[in-house]
C-alpha cells in the first residue's frame, strides 16, 4: 500500500520537479538535495502510484512501448512478420542500490540458457526494467564511478547498448532518473550533476503545524490505509488527469520570442556552462503551462521553474559559498 | 522507577538494562515501532541481550533472520548461485535473506561492520521487517542516514547495581532451577506481549498528542519526520503496555528518549545557522540545555545516557571555551583563507590487501561485489564466478568430454574475478596554530595550503580529521569525516595565537590514528603535520619539548600503515630560518615539503586548467 502522492503535505518544489519530468521525460530526471527523513522516497514512490498504467509490447522483458522504440527482440518478432500485442502495466520505481554491480546494471549474458543451449542469450538488468519507469537512487553521491559512467551512458542516449562478455545487445532505457543525495556526506560529480534536468533542495519542515499535519496524515494511513486512500481518491484522480491532459498537450504549447529572450538573458547573465541549462528550462516552462492548461508559455512559468532548472548548474568552486550566486540569480529572476 | 520493577523477569539472564528490554518489548508488541540498535562499548550486554531476544522468538516460534558479517550481497537479495548452477546444469536459485525476511525480525550483530553498500541494500524500505541491531561505537560508526531509518536506540551500560545482582547470584547456585526459573519468564513475557499487543490497536487518542508529539520533536532539535511517527507508535505500545485506554503525554515522554537520543545528536554538528528558521533552532537548543532535561522523562534518560551526553556537552564546551573564554587575549586572530591553489598529487604505495572502502586515491584490490573487473582466477575468498572465464577455459575440452548439446564443464574449470577498486584514505591534518604562525600573516597562506588539500581529498572521496594545537594543549577540531564541507567550515573558524605544543598535537594524533585503525584495519592513513617546527611547550612539565617530539615521532613512525608529509611552513626568505621542521620530517622519515612548494609543482597543471575553461 503506498502513501497517497495527494496528502504529501508541502514540499511544493519536490512534488512540482517530479510532475514536469511525468509531463516532459525529456527534461532529463530530478536531483533531490536535502536531510534524511524528508519523504524524498516516499515522493517519488506515491508519484509512480498515482499515474496511470503504461501501454507496452505483451511478453517484452524491456517495456518496449507498441509504437516503439524497440529492443532487439521486438525487432525481431518484428522483422518474422508477428504482430506485437499490447498490454497494460504499472509504473514502478526500480531502485538502485549503493553497492550495485555492472552486470546488474546494464544486464548480463542468461546463464541458464549459455548452458543449455551453448549459446549467448540477454538476461536484463536494472536499466531494462526502468525503461519507461522511475530510476530512484538513494544517496546518488555515494555510487561507485563507474556504475555512474554507465548510467550517464544510457541516460544520455536513451539506449543501453551492451558489449560484454561476448554479447552485444541493446534495448531502449528512458528512464526518469531520481537521485536524492545530503550534501553534506560528498558532493556529485559535476558532469553526472549537469545531467540531472531539474533540481529540488528539500528541508524539513519546522513549522509546527504543518509537522502536525504531517505525522497526522501518516499515522492514519499506517493504522488503516483502505480508509485513507478512499478519503484521498478525488484528489488523486484530479491531479492524475491533470497530468494526463498535461502530458497530452505540452507539446503544442507555445513559446513567444519574448521568452526565448528572457531564457537566454537570463542564463548569459549567468554566465553558465554549456546549453543544456536554456534547453531544460524552456522544456520544463512548457512543461508547467501545459499543467496549468495554458497553451503559451508565460515569463511566470520561467520564474516559476528557472530555480528548478539552474539552481545546479551556478559556476562555483566546491566550498565556496553558494549564497552570494543565489542572490543575484533571484535578483535577476525579478527583473523578468 | 516502579515500573520497572516487573522487568527483572523479563530476559531474566541479564540483569538491569531496562531500557534496553524495554525496547525491545515495545517492538514485539508493534513492528511499526521501527526497530532498535543496542549501541555500547563490549562486554556490557548487547550480544547477550540480542541472544535472549533470540531465544524468546525461538521458543515461541516467530520467525526472524540473522545477517551474518560475512554475507554476500547474493546471500542478501537472492539470485542465480552460479557456482552450483555450473556444477549441475540446471538454474539453482538462491533466495535472497532479506526476501525471507518479509514481516519478521532481523538479527545484526555489529550492524556498523557491514560495508555500506549492504546497509543500503538492508535499509531498503519495500519489505516490512524489523531491525533489532547491535553496535560497539569504538569500532567505528553508522551513517547518520541509516541511523535515521532505525525506530529506537538505546546506549547500554556496565551496571553496577549490587542489589539486582544478589537476586541472580542466589539462583546461580541451582542450574536446574534457573533453567526453570527461566523458561518460566519467558512464558510469562510471552502472555504479556501477546496480551497487549492485542490491546494496542484499541488504544485511543486525542488531538492534543500531535501537537505534544511534534513539540517534543522540535524541542529535541529533531527535524526528521521519522521521528515523529516512530515516537507514536512507541507510545501507543507504552500505553498499551501500562493498560490505558489513551496515549498520554506521559507516554511519550517515557519512551521519547529511546526514539530520539540518536536522532539528536548530530544536529549538534550543525554548522551556523544558515536561516532564521535554524536560528530559532539553535535558540531552542540553548533553552534546552539550560532546562538540561524535561522535567517529566528522567527515568529513562538517566541511568542509560546521561554520562554519555554529559561527556559530550563538556567535550562541546570546551571547544567554546577556546574560542570564546579568552577572547582579551591580544594574539588572538581567526584568519582568513588563503590562495587555494591546486596541490600537488600525493599517491600512496598500491599493496595487496583486499579492502572494502571505496575512495579514490590509491587502488587497491576489493572485495566488495561493486568495483572494475581486472582478471579471472582461479581461486577468490568471495565467490564471484566469472562466467566468461570458466566457459573459455571449459572450451577447448568439449570435444574430449564427449559435449553432446550441453556444455560440459568441471569444477576445475571454474574461475573467479579479481575486481579492483579505488580505496578512500583517512588524511589527518595537525595544524600549527600558535602564535609564530601569526607572524607575516603566515596562518593565512597556511590556512590556503590547507584547503587546497581538503579540495584534493574532496575530490578524492577521502576522510579528513583535523587537528590543532596552540596554546598549552592539542585538540581534535574534526574527528574523522567523509564531510569535506564541514572540514572547510572548521578550517575557517580555526584560531592563532600562543605557544607551540607541537608534542602534544603529535601525541593526539598518534590517538587518534591509533583508534582510527583499530575501526578500519585495512584504511590507508596520511598525516599531514603543517608547522614551523618550533615547539616549545611540552607535554610532561620542565620536559625537553624537542625530545619528546623526537620521542613520539619515533612511535608515529612505528606504524606501518600510515605515511606522513611535513608541510614546513617557514618562511624561508627570513634572515633566521631553523629549518626545524626538517628534523621533524627525519624523525617521522616523512616527505618534507615547504609551503612554497606544495603549489610549485602543479603550476603547470593550473596553467592547462585555465586554458581548458576559456573554451
Amino acid at each position: 500500500m503506498i502513501f497517497p502522492f495527494t496528502a504529501i503535505v508541502d514540499q511544493e518544489e519536490m512534488k512540482l520537479g517530479l510532475i514536469l519530468n511525468v509531463i516532459d521525460p525529456s527534461i532529463g530526471g530530478l536531483l533531490i538535495m536535502g536531510e534524511k527523513g524528508t519523504a524524498k522516497s516516499t515522493t517519488v514512490r506515491a508519484l509512480a502510484d498515482l499515474l496511470p498504467e503504461i501501454e507496452i509490447v505483451k511478453g517484452c522483458r524491456f517495456n518496449c512501448a507498441p509504437e516503439g522504440p524497440f529492443c532487439l527482440e521486438c525487432l525481431e518478432r518484428l522483422e518474422k512478420g508477428e504482430t506485437l500485442e499490447v498490454e497494460k502495466k504499472k509504473m514502478e520505481v526500480v531502485e538502485l542500490p549503493l553497492g550495485v554491480t555492472e552486470d546488474r546494471v546494464v544486464g548480463t549474458i542468461d546463464i541458464e540458457y549459455a548452458i543449455t543451449y551453448g549459446k549467448r542469450h540477454f538476461e536484463p538488468g536494472l536499466l531494462a526494467r526502468a525503461n519507461r519507469n522511475f530510476l530512484y537512487i538513494d544517496e546518488v553521491n555515494l555510487l561507485e564511478d563507474h556504475i555512474v559512467d554507465l548510467l550517464l551512458d544510457s541516460a544520455a542516449m536513451g539506449i543501453n547498448r551492451v558489449e560484454r562478455e561476448g554479447i552485444s545487445f541493446y534495448h531502449p532505457a528512458r528512464f526518469i532518473l531520481v537521485g536524492s543525495m545530503n550534501p553534506e556526506e560528498g558532493e556529485l560529480r559535476p558532469q553526472f550533476l549537469d545531467r540531472f534536468g531539474l533540481c529540488v533542495e528539500v528541508r524539513a519542515i519546522l513549522d509546527k503545524n504543518l509537522r502536525k499535519e504531517i505525522l497526522k496524515r501518516k499515522i492514519e494511513f499506517d493504522i488503516e490505509p483502505e480508509k485513507f486512500l478512499e478519503k484521498w481518491r478525488p484528489e488523486q484522480e484530479k491531479l492524475a488527469q491533470k497530468i494526463i491532459e498535461a502530458k497530452r498537450s505540452f507539446k503544442e504549447v507555445k513559446v513567444s520570442e519574448d521568452v526565448y529572450e528572457a531564457i537566454v538573458g537570463l542564463t548569459s547573465e549567468l554566465n553558465l556552462d554549456g546549453h543544456r541549462g536554456d534547453i531544460v528550462l524552456l522544456k520544463a516552462a512548457k512543461a508547467y503551462a501545459a499543467f496549468n492548461q495554458r497553451k503559451e508559455v508565460l515569463k511566470e512559468d520561467i520564474k516559476k521553474v528557472a530555480p528548478l532548472a539552474l539552481r545546479h548548474r551556478f559556476k562555483r568552486l566546491p566550498f565556496e559559498e553558494p549564497e552570494s550566486e543565489v542572490k543575484r540569480f533571484y535578483g535577476i529572476l525579478s527583473r523578468i | 522507577m516502579a515500573f520497572f520493577q516487573e522487568f527483572k523477569s523479563f530476559f531474566p539472564e541479564l540483569i538491569g538494562n531496562y531500557h534496553a528490554k524495554l525496547a525491545l518489548i515495545l517492538n514485539l508488541i508493534d513492528q511499526k515501532c521501527g526497530g532498535v540498535l543496542l549501541i555500547g562499548k563490549r562486554g556490557v550486554g548487547k550480544s547477550l541481550l540480542l541472544k535472549l531476544f533470540k531465544k524468546f522468538l525461538n521458543l515461541f516460534n516467530l520467525s526472524y533472520i540473522e545477517i551474518p558479517l560475512n554475507v554476500t550481497e547474493e546471500n542478501l537479495i537472492g539470485g542465480i548461485d552460479i557456482e552450483k548452477t555450473l556444477e549441475k546444469g540446471i538454474k539453482v536459485y538462491q533466495e535472497g535473506l532479506l526476501e525471507k525476511a518479509k514481516n519478521s525480525y532481523v538479527l545484526i550483530e555489529e550492524i556498523n561492520l557491514l560495508p555500506t553498500e549492504y546497509l543500503s541494500l538492508i535499509f531498503q524500505t519495500s519489505y516490512n521487517y524489523t531491525i533489532i541491531a547491535t553496535m560497539n561505537p569504538e569500532e567505528g560508526s553508522i551513517s547518520p542516514h541509516f541511523l535515521d531509518k532505525m525506530g529506537m536506540c538505546v546506549y547500554m551500560e556496565r551496571i553496577d547495581n549490587f542489589e539486582d545482582y544478589s537476586d541472580l547470584l542466589r539462583l546461580w547456585g541451582n542450574y536446574r532451577v534457573l533453567d526453570e526459573f527461566y523458561l518460566e519468564n519467558y512464558e510469562k513475557l510471552y502472555r504479556y506481549v501477546s496480551f497487549v499487543k492485542a490491546c494496542r490497536s484499541n488504544i485511543g487518542y486525542e488531538d492534543t498528542i500531535w501537537d505534544y508529539i511534534v513539540e517534543v520533536c522540535l524541542k529535541n532539535m529533531v527535524s526528521t519526520h521519522r521521528a515523529e511517527i516512530f515516537l507514536f507508535f512507541a507510545a501507543r505500545a507504552f500505553a498499551a503496555m501500562k493498560g490505558e485506554g489513551m496515549i498520554k503525554p506521559e507516554h511519550v515522554n517515557f519512551v521519547a528518549p529511546l526514539v530520539l537520543l540518536h536522532r539528536k545528536r548530530e544536529i549538534e554538528e550543525k554548522p551556523k545557522p544558515q536561516n532564521k528558521e535554524e536560528e530559532n533552532q539553535q535558540n531552542l537548543q540553548k533553552n534546552q540545555n539550560l532546562q538540561k532535561e524535561p522535567p517529566k522523562n528522567p527515568p529513562s534518560k538517566g541511568k542509560d545516557s546521561k554520562p554519555e551526553r554529559e561527556k559530550e556537552e563538556k567535550e562541546l564546551s570546551d571547544l567554546k571555551e577556546v574560542e570564546i573564554v579568552f577572547p582579551s587575549i591580544p594574539k588572538e586572530e581567526v584568519f582568513e583563507l588563503g590562495e587555494v591553489f591546486k596541490p600537488k598529487r600525493i599517491f600512496l604505495r598500491k599493496d595487496r590487501i583486499a579492502r572494502t572502502t571505496s575512495g579514490r586515491r590509491t587502488k587497491s584490490k576489493t572485495l566488495l561485489k561493486g568495483g572494475r573487473f581486472i582478471r579471472s582466477v582461479m581461486f577468490s575468498k568471495d565467490k564471484d564466478v566469472d562466467l566468461f572465464g570458466t566457459i573459455k577455459t571449459a572450451a577447448p575440452f568439449q570435444k574430449l568430454r564427449g559435449r553432446k548439446d550441453k556444455l560440459v564443464i568441471y569444477k576445475e574449470d571454474i574461475r573467479y574475478k579479481e575486481k579492483e577498486n579505488k580505496i578512500g584514505h583517512l588524511v589527518v591534518f595537525v595544524t600549527d596554530g600558535s602564535g609564530s604562525m601569526a607572524a607575516n600573516q603566515r596562518m593565512i597562506a597556511t590556512k590556503g595550503a590547507i584547503m587546497s588539500l581538503l579540495m584534493d581529498c574532496y575530490q578524492k572521496r577521502d576522510k579528513v580529521a583535523m587537528i590543532l594545537f596552540r596554546k598549552f594543549k592539542a585538540e581534535v577540531v574534526l574527528p574523522p569525516t567523509s564531510s569535506v564541507e564541514l572540514a572547510h567550515k572548521k578550517l575557517k573558524d580555526l584560531p592563532t595565537g600562543g605557544n607551540t605544543p607541537l608534542s602534544a598535537g603529535l601525541l593526539e594524533a598518534y590517538k587518534l590514528i591509533k583508534k582510527y585503525h583499530l575501526k578500519f584495519p585495512k584504511d590507508r592513513i596520511l598525516l599531514v603535520v603543517i608547522t614551523d617546527g618550533k615547539a616549545n611547550i611540552p607535554i610532561k612539565f620542565y620536559a625537553d619539548p624537542l625530545k619528546e617530539v623526537q620521542n613520539i615521532s619515533q612511535e608515529i613512525k612505528n606504524l606501518p600503515y600510515i605515511e606522513t608529509i611535513v608541510v614546513d611552513t617557514e618562511v624561508k626568505s627570513e634572515f633566521l630560518r631553523m629549518d626545524l621542521a626538517k628534523d621533524l620530517a627525519q624523525w617521522l622519515s616523512a616527505t618534507y615539503i615547504p609551503l612554497e612548494d606544495l603549489k610549485a609543482e602543479s603550476l603547470t597543471n593550473l596553467i592547462i586548467q585555465k586554458k581548458e575553461s576559456q573554451f
